[in-house]
């Protein structure tokens, strides 16, 4: 039953209210609307998601065979070093930050974010600082020294000393930028969860992925700066004759490396929280009954994101320079709240009645994924195994685990998912099946034997290898799989063209979903709803529909751990 | 039919869950690690073999019930399920369950931490590595050798060069102690049959001990990435008997006492992958000579600047400006009395260097 | 769904609930919060490699003079308490003394800034101490240089208030911006404090 009418005249460029249309691209370049601002988010970091993707490809290609083949080592450096920083802060992290764009106002009953204007800006600095940040190849190279750039290297540049040229100064300017627009972003998210709820929506009655979406940019905003902190001086001892991380001058090398992971560790949950948020709020739907354990999810994010500040000098534990066990043990217990979501998810699903749409199967994919990463990094949680592990391929299985098995297939099942709200079509289930198991395929054929070859020995950031390891085999096992995945975002990419040029829409709620977002048309109009529904748990709207079901249906519970009613 | 009463993913799934236990238990018998050849890789290797059980079970239980939810609570009709939001028993449960398991491991890990870091106050052997773009060199603290008149003995030191990693000795069964130190950016000492890895940071000295516990040649290389040619860091240890060990190193302080027996070439150097192709040059005494040098490095500078003593500080006699290769340049060098002259790349000072033998 | 109609018309976004804070307050928090951790790196630094020094300061780093930052951090404090009152003058609804109060603010604020410039020009020139004098010079020229930007920023963002209070923008009841200058302007204060007390004081 819709809550709010559908305007024939309402398009999603133009303001009907105000009586005459706007030029479409003249709209998007100036709209402080979340709802177009999130959409921007999304194309704009999935199209850098292809680029890093491309990438990849390359770095997979050389590394198939023992010997330079076609990217040098200079080149080669180039392409790891672009890799990571594209992927992490021009893909996952915006990407998420425009799901939570679009949906988290809505999620709340609000009209739109607390700062539109400022939403604009932030997302305006992204493309800016991708930008900048390619440049890099106009003006004789990128940064090379791998997406961390640690000095003395990020400072002498990667071909000996006094090599340093403009490619590693313009890596900092465009994080700065990129950094100034998440932070941006997280005075705006927090502030909007804190201020402008619906009446009725206490916290404890949030979606769970506005939960996530505040722990998040709370460590966006305590974190980034310190960040930014580093990259100043960065920048300072390669152009003004600072000498923070020059041991010569009285500097501290390993300090970089203190400060950047200090931010680049909650980053790292900056980079899976929300996506934790899209499965929370998919699984419950498709498995026709509430998240499981609801509070404990609120506290067990709130938990990793707290203990998410104390576990930095993990990344450091060969350094020699670090207390072994006060991190060790932070590293060990942050498994203790993921292990407790893990349960709630699957008890979400235990005794329900199961759909598996493509949203669905996107987000069982995570849990299977991202556990294997979460248990590949209890490894490294070790001080004498992790001496073993650093910097070795095993490191690399496990980031991709936790960012592609995890976030990715996050993004995907968010993306399927809302899609019938952002357009009012349900992409073709077919062409999403086929892309979740070609993914699946090419994802674990390319990363489960990375685990191998750290084991074996081969270090990560290495443009060629030695013949007599045995290493070329799994070498192109990893390549054919780094093939498939390219291959299967071909149905994706289809089925997206294909679903935008359709005539017939779909129903505006397609999926029976628990939340607001769904009690205003696909898509909703500029101001989001025109009334809201009486809102007494954390599924308003399923509630609404299911008011008589639920009523015969006594709370099975032996006592129910949330304040639902 | 309705739209959720699909039927093909249910077996797929199966068959996928299939693949994957035989995966695993073909990797579990294994663990896939190295056993360790160190006294102190060996209780490295046993934790590891803990947490791979534990985790192998973990995953088998927790992928076991997200496989079990998926086939056995599939949509058939359009009744809600039971609406349960928690369970405060089984929350607390999942909650203290892994807490203890996290906590032993923790427990076990202090315990490995302690054999890995122990140092010896009396090691046999001691080893001061030092790392620089892109090889190492190896420094026998204490085993001197004597060069020349008038000149101080020097402790031994193995250098590597890209084309010509160095291949170190080291006696089974003894204490040897490492210092490590760089001359530039950071890298990482790397054995990965030695279960071990430890970052070289300069302004900072690093420093280990390991007891090699059976003989054999090990493989190393850089494991922090330092540069172009970080994948190249390759160095090689010899694991060999006290005996085997002493014949080594009294071989090598000879062959660094002697003359030049390397230079197969006499009158030539060649530069190539930012590396010379020898470190020592012999030339007769009192002559003057040509010495042709070869740079086969397309586009990247290099020269030979010739010095009057043992290093870099004693002044050039002889100094052209570098030049990008591929090209080869005539040196006349003047008549020089009997001595070590060192040489070097003036681009290249730490990777690119060598000793000019004259008798 | 009558009452959440109502509900939602009355509730006006940004508006505070009862005993909430305004947005654009909340917002000025959340940005201070953020720039007080871009701070803890800078001050985190200075620690870690103090602590790691054998002397400190190092060898030939000249005298920082401590009574002439003194001074700029009296100038500064009191152009905090000039701030707080001005922000109490404008919750009465007096908008004379809100200008009065914002131009002696305003002042105390551009003279700091003129001293530190001043400062830098003596250090610079005189003992020849500068931002490539090692890693003091970096850390103290660093540190003082983004905090002197923040003086900067805050300046300026009062010289719009100012602006807007001259022509009778703000009353008893809307006065947001007000309030939200003042605590940026006090947290430049406590900054300055913090660098003061390090930099100067303990050394």
């Amino acid at each position: 039953m819709a809550i709010t009418e559908a305007r024939p005249e309402a398009s999603p460029s133009g303001s009907p209210a105000l009586g005459y249309q706007r030029h479409p691209i003249w709209e998007w370049l100036t709209t402080t609307n979340h709802k177009k601002i999130g959409i921007m988010y999304l194309v704009n970091s999935y199209i850098f998601f292809g680029v890093a993707g491309l990438m990849a490809m390359f770095i997979r290609t050389e590394l198939a065979q023992p010997g330079t083949q076609f990217f040098n080592e200079q080149q080669f450096n180039e392409l790891f070093t672009m890799h990571g920083t594209t992927m992490i802060f021009l893909f996952v992290i915006p990407i998420l930050a425009g799901f939570a764009n679009y949906i988290v106002p809505l999620q709340i009953g609000a009209l739109d974010m607390a700062f539109p204007r400022v939403n604009a800006l932030s997302f305006w600095m992204l493309p800016l600082g991708g930008v900048i940040l390619y440049s890099g190849y106009l003006v004789g190279g990128t940064a090379c020294a791998g997406w961390t750039e640690y000095p003395p290297l990020s400072e002498q540049g990667c071909t000996g000393a006094g090599s340093a040229g403009l490619g590693a100064d313009l890596w900092v300017v465009a994080l700065l930028l990129i950094g100034t627009s998440s932070i941006l972003g997280a005075v705006n998210f927090i502030t909007t969860i804190f201020n402008m709820r619906a009446p009725g929506m206490t916290m404890f009655r949030m979606p769970m992925f506005c939960w996530t979406v505040l722990v998040t940019q709370l460590l966006v905003l305590l974190a980034t700066p310190v960040f930014a902190s580093a990259l100043v001086m960065l920048l300072i001892d390669r152009n003004l004759g600072g000498s923070f991380f020059d041991p010569a001058k009285g500097g501290i090398a390993v300090m970089w490396q203190n400060i950047f992971w200090f931010y680049s560790h909650p980053a790292v949950y900056v980079m899976v929280l929300p996506g934790m948020g899209i499965v929370s709020e998919i699984l419950p739907v498709f498995s026709r009954k509430p998240l499981f354990g609801y509070k404990a999810f609120v506290f067990a994010t709130a938990g990793i994101g707290a203990l998410g500040f104390s576990v930095w000098a993990h990344h450091m534990f060969a350094t020699g320079t670090v207390l072994l066990p006060f991190f060790s043990l932070m590293t060990f217990l942050i498994a203790v709240p993921t292990g407790v979501k893990f349960f709630n998810w699957i008890s979400t699903m235990w005794k329900g009645k199961l759909t598996f749409t493509t949203p669905m199967l996107f987000a069982v994919g995570f849990l299977s994924m991202f556990l294997i990463g979460g248990i590949d990094g209890v490894f490294l949680a070790s001080p004498p195994v992790d001496f073993a592990l650093h910097d070795t391929y095993w490191v690399i299985a496990h980031l991709h685990y936790v960012l592609f098995g995890g976030s990715v297939f996050a993004v995907y099942a968010g993306f399927y998912y809302w899609f019938p709200k952002f357009t009012g079509r349900k992409l073709n289930e077919g062409l999403g099946k086929l892309h979740f198991w070609l993914q699946m395929i090419g994802f674990n054929l390319t990363f489960f034997p990375m685990h191998i070859l750290g084991l074996l020995g081969m270090p990560r950031r290495v443009q060629d290898y030695l013949p007599l390891h045995d290493w070329t085999g799994i070498n192109q096992l990893q390549t054919v799989g780094a093939y498939i995945i390219a291959v299967s975002t071909a149905p994706f990419l289809a089925n997206v063209v294909m679903t935008l040029r359709r005539k017939t829409r779909d129903e505006e709620n397609p999926w029976d979903a628990n939340t607001l977002e769904w009690a205003t048309t696909s898509p909703p109009p500029p101001h989001n709803f025109d009334s809201l529904p009486e809102i007494h748990s954390e599924r308003p709207l399923f509630d609404l529909h299911h008011a008589d079901e639920l009523a015969v249906h006594a709370d099975a519970t032996t006592t129910s751990t949330t304040g639902a009613h | 039919m309705r739209r959720w009463q699909g039927k093909g993913t249910g077996s797929r799934l199966r068959g996928v869950a299939l693949a994957l236990g035989g995966a695993l238990l073909l990797a579990g018998c294994s663990g896939g690690s190295f056993p360790g050849a160190t006294e102190q890789a060996k209780p490295v290797h046993h934790l590891y073999m803990i947490l791979f059980v534990v985790a192998t079970a973990i995953f088998l239980l927790v992928e076991g019930l997200i496989l079990w939810a998926v086939l056995r609570y599939r949509r058939r009709d359009d009744a809600l399920p039971p609406q349960f939001h928690g369970n405060n028993l089984l929350e607390v449960g999942w909650t203290l369950g892994p807490f203890v398991i996290v906590a032993v491991l923790f427990a076990l890990s202090f315990q490995v931490i302690s054999k890995v870091d122990a140092e010896a106050s009396n090691p046999a052997v001691t080893v001061n590595v030092t790392g620089f773009q892109w090889q190492w060199e190896f420094t026998y603290a204490g085993e001197k050798v004597k060069v020349e008149q008038g000149q101080p003995p020097q402790d031994l030191s193995i250098k590597g060069t890209t084309t010509k990693p160095p291949q170190i000795y080291l006696p089974v069964g003894e204490t040897i102690h490492f210092n490590e130190q760089s001359k530039d950016v950071i890298h990482s000492l790397y054995i990965p049959e030695f279960l071990f890895k430890r970052d070289l940071i300069p302004g900072h000295t690093n420093s280990f001990q390991i007891t090699i516990s059976k003989p054999g040649v090990y493989h190393g290389q850089c494991a922090q990435f330092c540069g172009l040619a970080h994948g190249q860091m390759h160095f090689y240890i010899h694991a060999v008997s006290r005996p085997q060990f002493d014949a080594w190193l009294a071989d090598q302080k000879k062959k660094a006492a002697s003359g030049c027996p390397q230079d197969t070439t006499p009158g030539q150097i060649v530069a190539k992958n930012t590396a010379y192709d020898k470190d020592c040059l012999a030339e007769p005494a009192n002559k003057p000579f040509t010495l042709t040098f070869d740079n086969q490095d397309a586009g990247v500078p290099h020269n030979v600047t010739i010095f009057n003593g043992r290093d870099a500080k004693s002044g050039a006699l002889l100094q052209q400006p570098p030049f990008p290769g591929p090209k080869i340049e005539k040196y006349q060098v003047r008549a020089l009395k009997p001595g070590r002259y060192f040489y070097h790349c003036d681009v290249h000072p730490n990777s690119m260097t060598g000793t000019l033998v004259i008798q | 769904m009558a009452a959440s109609d109502t509900a939602l018309r009355d509730h006006a976004p940004g508006q505070p609930r009862p005993g909430g804070i305004s947005s654009s307050l909340l917002g000025m928090v959340l940005f201070i919060a953020s720039e007080v951790m871009f701070f803890g790196g800078l001050f985190g630094a200075y620690f870690t490699i103090r602590a790691a020094a054998t002397t400190w300061p190092p060898q030939g780093t000249p005298e920082l003079s401590a009574p002439y930052a003194a001074i700029l951090t009296t100038v500064l404090v009191s152009s905090s308490g000039f701030m707080q009152l001005a922000v109490n003058a404008i919750r009465r609804g007096d908008q004379r003394w809100l200008v009065r109060w914002l131009t002696v603010t305003l002042t105390l604020g551009v003279i700091f800034l003129g001293m530190q410039g001043y400062d830098y020009f003596s250090l610079a020139n005189h003992e020849g101490f500068r931002l490539s004098s090692g890693v003091f010079g970096s850390l103290f020229y660093t540190m003082t240089g983004f905090h002197g930007a923040h003086v900067f920023g805050g300046a300026a963002f009062i010289s719009i208030v100012l602006l807007r209070a001259r022509s009778g923008q703000f009353t008893a009841r809307y006065h947001d911006t007000v309030e939200m200058a003042s605590y940026y302007w006090h947290f430049v204060d406590v900054v300055w404090i913090g660098l003061f007390s390090t930099l100067y004081l303990l050394k």
